[in-house]
Parts: structure tokens; C-alpha cells; sequence
């Protein structure tokens, strides 16, 4: 099983990484890094890592694996090789678990070899010393060093990575093209941002109160937790419903 | 293995409102070109989905190479190569890198996989253009390299659809020459749909004639043709006029009688002596100098069966 996934990951790299040249490809993993890696942490300082900014590290895979999972199944449809891929000796967990690893590795894969570079080219710059002093993050009076804050961020952008790859699988496995998952994409993540919004305003003031009241009580370290359970609850929930949703039969469509 | 590669009764699929597999009935013996002919539309792609147990039929039952199509799905595809409506070939990669994929997901040893691609791309003829990306090609290098896929992993049983299509004759000849050395020389039994009834008359030892997912008949191509029951002569010579056409449109035995540039095209109604109608026409003053007799061919025979249905 294992096996089988890895062939269609390697498959799924081989084809984006030559996808609009193989040089082309490569280049534009190293703007990402290049950018996220080395340009915005050398800008901002030895501090860069006690700053708000560095949660973009974890938003980072979300948004790449919005940009390559409506390809998964929609474009092998449109381009006409899902059904060989179907009338394979693969079984239906590897092709689906093999394309979902490769996305989430993919994204996450940037997020974390951004990071590394970060920490490196700090450390490069300005000494071990200095960025230990100047990167411990405060948040409601705790104290969180370096190193909490790239393993609580590169486990948020995990998640986060899985939860858009989950989606966008499961928009991927009924679509037609591309283009009809990109579309159906931009109204999911409108929703994303919109229903808290709304759902803010509506929900009455005392009520709101009482949810700040018990957050507050909990401890950050506990509302953090608390809050990644309910995203990998999400995530889990939603790759069940890929697993269930994956039948050749529904797959092979005219 | 079982002799029978492939058994299905009552086979049907019904999708909202239409029925595209109607009690199909076949049985297929193992190591035997089988061909599935019929007009676009007849079911032929929806029968080959659901041997490979990509749809679940509505009622009856297929078993292939002695699995059921319901229950063993999956070994059966283990077991099978398939080419389908649509070359399946991966655009973006290259020719190595798609056999290469193909071949890892069948477990093929790294060793074996590199041997076995350069066997194959030495065969059609392409292993110097192996680095090239697919999309690159011409539909009949395409095609040539999804029939190398289909066999990469030495299938016991092969789904090709229209396989020939897109391929120049002696690329169209050597593929035919493919598929009877596989049939003949490894005991690969195929499956070949077609629309192309030369090939399937030169290569099957079985037809299936099918429309609207109903199977109309089932045979050797040479039962098929001699179910068409008249014989066809075709009459070369001098004062084939429309005297002579008249004398013959009026024996009994005959079917139909015509003149194509001063040619007689005649259709007896059964396989009689054709002997009396020469005796005929040259009292009657025509001077005969070839007359060339056959049974119809299978295109015939398709047409007649598929016009028959209508």
C-alpha cells in the first residue's frame, strides 16, 4: 500500500514539477523560498519569529494546496487518463491517499523548507544567541521560545494543509474540469471567512461574552489546543467523507 | 486458469434512461482474439467498464479469468491490460517516465522495468525519442505507446478500444501482427472492440455483433457471413447491357441484380449453382471474362444485422 502510494506521488511531482517546464517549476519553489525563506525574515530582524507575521508559515500550505488540488481529479479528467489510472491494479485508498500525500507534502514540504531557511539565514546573521533573546513570543504573559513557535506553526500549517487538500479533493472527485473546482473553491473559501464574520454579528452580545469569559479561563496554551482539535476533528471527518465519496463507478463520468 | 477467459449472462446496465448493456450472454475461450463490433453508441465502452468491474452491472452477472466482476474487481484488474476509449498516456511526462509509472504500479523490479521499457520502445520504434514529453507526439506515436502500457505487465486478458485508430497501415499491420503473436504466442486472450471490420474479420476466431446494448449475434466471422445466406458474384465481361440484367433479375434464385460501370453485381438469394445463369447471360449474347465469387463480408453482415434492427 504504502508502495502504491508512493508511485502516484512521484507521478503527481514528476507531472507538476515539469507542468510548465521543469525549469519554470523549480524556479518557482525557489521564489517561495527565497521570499518566505530569506527576504521577509532578514528584512524583519533577529525578532522574526516573535512576530504575528510569522503565522503566514502556517496559511502558507493552505494556500499552495488551494493552487494545485482542484488538479487531482478534475484534471486527470479533463485530460482524459483517469479512467486508464481507474482500470489499474491500484487500489482505491493508494490513488486517493497518494494524490492527497502528495499536496499536503507538497505545501507543507514549502511552508517547512521556508522555515528552515529562516532559522538558518537568522541564525547565519545575527548568532544563535541573539535570535534565542529576540525570538521569544508573549502572548497573554506566556512565554513561548523559538523552537514552540516553529513546531506549533508548522503543525497548524499541517493541518490547515490537510483541511484544503480535503475539500478540494472532495470537490476535485465530482468535477468535471478544473475550472468547475476553482470556481466551486472561491465560493468554499468565501464561506470560510464570511460565515465567522457573520456569525459573529449575529450571535448575541451576551452570548459572545460568556465565549470570551470561558477562553480566557481556559489559558491561551489550552484555547490553542482546543482549537487545533476542532481542525484535525475537521480533517479527519473530511478525509472519512473522501475515503467514503471515492468509487470508481462515480469517478467514470462521460 | 479457467478456458473461459470471460462469461457473462444476462449482463445488464441500466443507467436513468437508458439500458446500454441488454442481457449480454457471451462466453469468451482463454488465448482467442475476441471481437466486439457494433455502431458508436452500442455499449461496447460500457461492456468493457464493467469487466473490469469499474461499473457494477444492474442485473446478471460477468465473471473474468474466473473472478467475479462484483466481488474480485480487483483481481481481475491485476490481471488485465487495458486500452481504452482514450490513449490515457500522460501528456506531461515523457514515453520512459509513462511506461516507468505503469510499470511500478504492477511491481515490475527496477531491473525487469528498465529492460522491459527499452524492450518495448525498441518495438515500436521510439526508444531514441524516449526523453521526449508525450504531448509532444503525433496521435500514432501516441497510440503506439498506449498499447505498449496496455502490455507492459504481460496481462493475461486485453481490453483494447479501437486500437488501430489514428495509426498509419504498416503501423495499423504491425500492431495487428502484435495482437495475433500475443494471442497465439503467449495465450493473451484480447478483447478488441472495432469499428473496423477487415480487422476484425482478419485477426478474431469470434465476433459479437451488438446494438443498443442487445447482442445480435455471436460466431466466427465465417458463420456470421454465411448467416447472410446469399452468395455475391461479381460479373466482368462485354454486352452486360441492361437486356442481359433484365434476363437475370427474373430467375428465381436471385436476389438482387445491378449494373456498376458495366459490371454485373449480383446477390443470389441462397448459396445455389451459379453455373446456368453463365449458360444465360452468354445466349444471351454477353461475353463473359471474370467472374469472381464470394460470400458477403462481415461489414455486410454488420450492416445487414444493424439496418435489420432498426
Amino acid at each position: 500500500m504504502i508502495g502504491d502510494i508512493w508511485t502516484i506521488m512521484r507521478k503527481e511531482f514528476k507531472e507538476f514539477l515539469i507542468m510548465r517546464g521543469r525549469r519554470v517549476g523549480l524556479t518557482s519553489i525557489a521564489v517561495v523560498v527565497g521570499m518566505f525563506g530569506l527576504f521577509m525574515p532578514l528584512q524583519s530582524g533577529p525578532g522574526w519569529f516573535a512576530q504575528p507575521l510569522v503565522l503566514f508559515y502556517a496559511y502558507l500550505p493552505f494556500v499552495m494546496a488551494m493552487g494545485i488540488v482542484a488538479d487531482a481529479f478534475a484534471g486527470e479528467r479533463e485530460r482524459r487518463t483517469l479512467e486508464n489510472l481507474l482500470a489499474s491494479r491500484l487500489p482505491d485508498t493508494a490513488i486517493l491517499f497518494g494524490k492527497i500525500a502528495f499536496i499536503v507534502s507538497y505545501s507543507w514540504g514549502m511552508s517547512l523548507v521556508s522555515m528552515l531557511t529562516a532559522v538558518i539565514a537568522l541564525n547565519l546573521k545575527y548568532g544563535h544567541a541573539t535570535i534565542a533573546k529576540s525570538s521569544t513570543m508573549v502572548i497573554a504573559g506566556m512565554h513561548m521560545s523559538m523552537l514552540s513557535v516553529v513546531v506549533g506553526v508548522a503543525f497548524l500549517g499541517l493541518i490547515l494543509a490537510t483541511l484544503m487538500t480535503a475539500i478540494g479533493i472532495l470537490l476535485s472527485m465530482k468535477a468535471s474540469s478544473v475550472k468547475q473546482v476553482q470556481q466551486t473553491m472561491g465560493f468554499v473559501m468565501m464561506g470560510f471567512f464570511l460565515v465567522p464574520t457573520v456569525g459573529a454579528a449575529l450571535i448575541p452580545h451576551t452570548w459572545m461574552s460568556k465565549l470570551f469569559q470561558s477562553a480566557s479561563a481556559m489559558g491561551v496554551k489550552e484555547f490553542a489546543l482546543l482549537v487545533a482539535a476542532v481542525f484535525v476533528l475537521l480533517d479527519v471527518v473530511l478525509l472519512a467523507l473522501a475515503i467514503a465519496r471515492f468509487k470508481r463507478a462515480k469517478l467514470i463520468m462521460d | 486458469m479457467t478456458d473461459i477467459a470471460i462469461r457473462t449472462e444476462n449482463l445488464t446496465r441500466q443507467f436513468a434512461t437508458v439500458r446500454a448493456v441488454d442481457n449480454l450472454s457471451i462466453e469468451i475461450p482463454a488465448g482467442t482474439i475476441f471481437g466486439f463490433l457494433g455502431p458508436n453508441g452500442a455499449g461496447k465502452t460500457t461492456t468493457i467498464r464493467l469487466l473490469l468491474g469499474l461499473l457494477e452491472p444492474t442485473v446478471g452477472s460477468a465473471n473474468v479469468l474466473g473472478f467475479d466482476t462484483r466481488t474480485h474487481a480487483d483481481e481481475i484488474r491485476t490481471r488485465c491490460g487495458a486500452l481504452l476509449e482514450y490513449t490515457g498516456l500522460y501528456e506531461r511526462l515523457s514515453a520512459e517516465d509513462n511506461l516507468d509509472f505503469y510499470g511500478r504500479i504492477w511491481h515490475i523490479p527496477t531491473t525487469e522495468r528498465k529492460a522491459r521499457i527499452k524492450e518495448m520502445l525498441e518495438h515500436i520504434g521510439l526508444y531514441d525519442r524516449r526523453k521526449e514529453v508525450v504531448g509532444t507526439w503525433s496521435r500514432g506515436m501516441r497510440q503506439k505507446l498506449a498499447v505498449a502500457r496496455a502490455v507492459f505487465h504481460r496481462p493475461a486478458l486485453l481490453f483494447v478500444d479501437e486500437p488501430t485508430a489514428g495509426l498509419d497501415p504498416v503501423a495499423s499491420a504491425a500492431l495487428r501482427d502484435d495482437l495475433a503473436s500475443l494471442a497465439e504466442g503467449q495465450g493473451v486472450t484480447v478483447f478488441l472492440t472495432t469499428h473496423n471490420l477487415v480487422e476484425a474479420e482478419r485477426l478474431c476466431s469470434q465476433v459479437a455483433v451488438i446494438r443498443q446494448g442487445k447482442l445480435l449475434a455471436v460466431g466466427h466471422p465465417d458463420e456470421l457471413r454465411a448467416k447472410s445466406g446469399g452468395l455475391h458474384v461479381e460479373v466482368k465481361g462485354r454486352n452486360l447491357n441492361g437486356k442481359v440484367l433484365e434476363l437475370v433479375k427474373l430467375r428465381p434464385e436471385v436476389g438482387e441484380a445491378e449494373n456498376q460501370n458495366g459490371r454485373l453485381m449480383i446477390t443470389m438469394k441462397e448459396q445455389t449453382e451459379f453455373a446456368p445463369l453463365v449458360a444465360l447471360m452468354v445466349n444471351s449474347g454477353a461475353e463473359i471474362e471474370e467472374i469472381h465469387k464470394d460470400t458477403g463480408s462481415l461489414e455486410d453482415v454488420f450492416l445487414a444485422m444493424v439496418e435489420e434492427e432498426k
